[in-house]
């Protein structure tokens, strides 16, 4: 057992520096989102940021739309994940090699991501376009619709194998003795899932839903590079309010209630979620 | 699980990452002429220019070497302040402990983008703006809860008695942290070092921001290119098949210990 003294000094580095950059530089965020800054002087406005973003009705249809493609991205992805990782094999040459092949997307920069698939949509010289004229439709960026199915799909290409990670390393952890016993129950394929597997794979997946959930809501790089956040604005989500106020300092308070107020909605999300998992399994 | 001799629907799923990867390849080969005149599946025309570019203009290719060196720095970091930290989460009681261990997970929903304006302002005033230092402190904001997280899965899955009789035998802590704990958990220090490798190497926005000219990383090279000129997707993409490599040959690396389960899903 090691003493508290040692206890202590285990913890402090990490402590330390995530106050030093996590929490400080938060703090500095919540601070500029209350008050006018001008260089080094800043005076106290109270709400103002705050309600000069939430009655503008740029910035709510931003969030609208932010809401509403986290919410599309998630729908796909965490059945489509899932799907994958009970279908996935459970060892052996062929899983290493599928792995290693669905962790390429992981590896790839937003940017290069957002540049593919503007590159698979070009008019007429794109793959993709290519491919769904095959069957007689036009893909079009110019066309809200068609723009919202390309950025959707490259957030699946991009992300679903996050997905099929988290909730095959949930897999993994269930022992082999719990099939066995399941299978000596002759249960269906369905009540091994909904009993043995599920409750084992309900915490990697929420986790895995809360990374997804923050990096599509505040998505940016990939929708500016493929659509600019067009056609007029139908593609532009809540974090393009960062640079439009990072042009000027006379914005900075409202880029920080921005961030604040994202912050809130992610950790809102994560902590219901996370609450709703952990409190379903101790009632189980 | 029932096992299954042909994955069908993993493999379908495969072929569809694969088919954007695809178009990656060959727009590396094309000319920038060819992309937005002709449709054409493998390259008409295929030229190594795009490749060439970027191995001899040095702007580019220290671009990469400045990536590296504060995603090394940043791995490094990471671990040494995590390990510790995970064997105390995983080892002794203390209040606020669970709290306090949930909430790490809390740091990872700090989105960069918010992030950008008040470490910019940190990093001029302490001086270290445009050094990669800078981005390797700037992303342990979100490194270090995760290393804690997935190395506090692999303490505790040792038994306590092997730190016991390490003390018996006479090892101090730290002697017993370098001759047993870390060669017991190696790999599972290998998969926390791939995640922190990987999160570091494709973060953008803050690596970006947090740098101008002598720490401008490969993806902000990219940002600046591709802001400037409309197109040039055949230099984009030579220059991310290339950014491939090092987490490809790492990941293969770390494979094995990664399809383990990684022991978050224990709870």
């Amino acid at each position: 057992m090691i003493t508290k003294v040692q206890t202590l000094g285990l913890l402090a580095p990490a402590v330390l520096m995530l106050m030093v950059i996590g929490v400080w530089p938060l703090a500095l965020v919540m601070f500029y989102s209350v008050h006018e800054n001008f260089g080094s002087d800043s005076v106290f406005v109270g709400t103002q940021w705050y309600s000069q973003a939430y009655f503008s009705s740029n910035f709510q249809n931003n969030l609208l739309r932010s809401i509403g493609f986290s919410s599309l991205a998630l729908a796909v992805e965490l059945p489509l994940g899932l799907f994958i990782a009970l279908r996935l094999p459970r060892e052996g040459r062929l899983l290493s090699t599928l792995v290693v092949l669905m962790v390429l997307p992981l590896l790839t920069p937003n940017i290069v991501v957002g540049y593919l698939f503007k590159a698979l949509s070009l008019p007429h010289t794109g793959l993709l376009t290519w491919v769904i004229s095959i069957i007689g439709v036009d893909l079009s960026l110019n066309n809200p619709i068609s723009a919202w199915c390309v950025i959707i799909l490259m957030d699946v290409w991009h992300w679903t194998s996050l997905v099929v990670l988290f909730a095959y390393a949930g897999l993994k952890a269930i022992p082999e003795e719990y099939y066995r016993a399941a299978s000596v129950d002759a249960a269906s394929s369905w009540a091994v899932f909904r009993y043995v597997q599920w409750p084992k794979l309900k915490l990697m997946l929420s986790i895995a839903a809360i990374l997804r959930f923050m990096d599509a809501f505040m998505i940016y790089a990939e929708p500016l590079a493929v659509t600019h956040g067009g056609p007029k604005t139908a593609t532009s989500f809540v974090a393009s309010a960062f640079f439009q106020s990072k042009k000027t300092q006379f914005e900075l308070g409202f880029g920080a209630a921005v961030s604040v107020t994202c912050f809130v909605i992610v950790a809102v999300f994560a902590f219901v979620l996370f609450k709703l998992v952990t409190k379903q399994s101790l009632a189980t | 699980m029932k096992s299954q001799r042909w994955p069908i629907a993993a493999l379908l799923y495969v072929a569809f990452l694969l088919v954007p990867l695809f178009w990656l390849v060959s727009l590396s080969f094309k000319t920038e002429v060819e992309i937005v005149q002709q449709f054409t599946i493998w390259p008409h025309d295929p030229t190594f220019d795009n490749f060439l570019l970027i191995f001899t203009v040095s702007s580019w290719w220290m671009g990469y070497v400045h990536a590296g060196i504060y995603v090394v720095l940043n791995v490094s970091v990471s671990l040494l302040v995590a390990l510790p930290a995970a064997y105390a989460f995983s080892r002794s009681e203390f209040r606020m402990k669970k709290p306090l261990f949930v909430s790490l997970l809390f740091f990872r929903l700090l989105a960069p983008i918010i992030m950008v304006v008040p470490f910019t302002e940190i990093f001029y005033d302490t001086g270290l703006f445009d050094t990669h230092i800078a981005v390797a402190l700037a992303h342990c904001y979100f490194n270090v809860p995760i290393a804690i997280w997935i190395l506090e899965g692999a303490v505790s899955a040792i038994p306590p008695e092997m730190d016991q009789s390490a003390s018996i035998d006479g090892h101090s802590l730290l002697s017993f942290f370098g001759r047993v704990l870390i060669p017991t958990i190696a790999p599972t220090i290998a998969v926390a070092a791939f995640f922190c490798f990987m999160f570091s190497w494709v973060e953008y926005v803050l690596s970006g921001a947090l740098t101008a000219v002598n720490a401008k990383p490969i993806s902000g090279i990219m940002m600046r290119v591709a802001s400037v000129s409309e197109g040039d997707y055949g230099v984009l993409a030579a220059v991310s098949l290339v950014g491939f490599v090092p987490g490809i040959i790492f990941f293969i690396l770390v494979r094995r210990h990664l399809l383990q389960g990684f022991s978050i899903g224990r709870a």
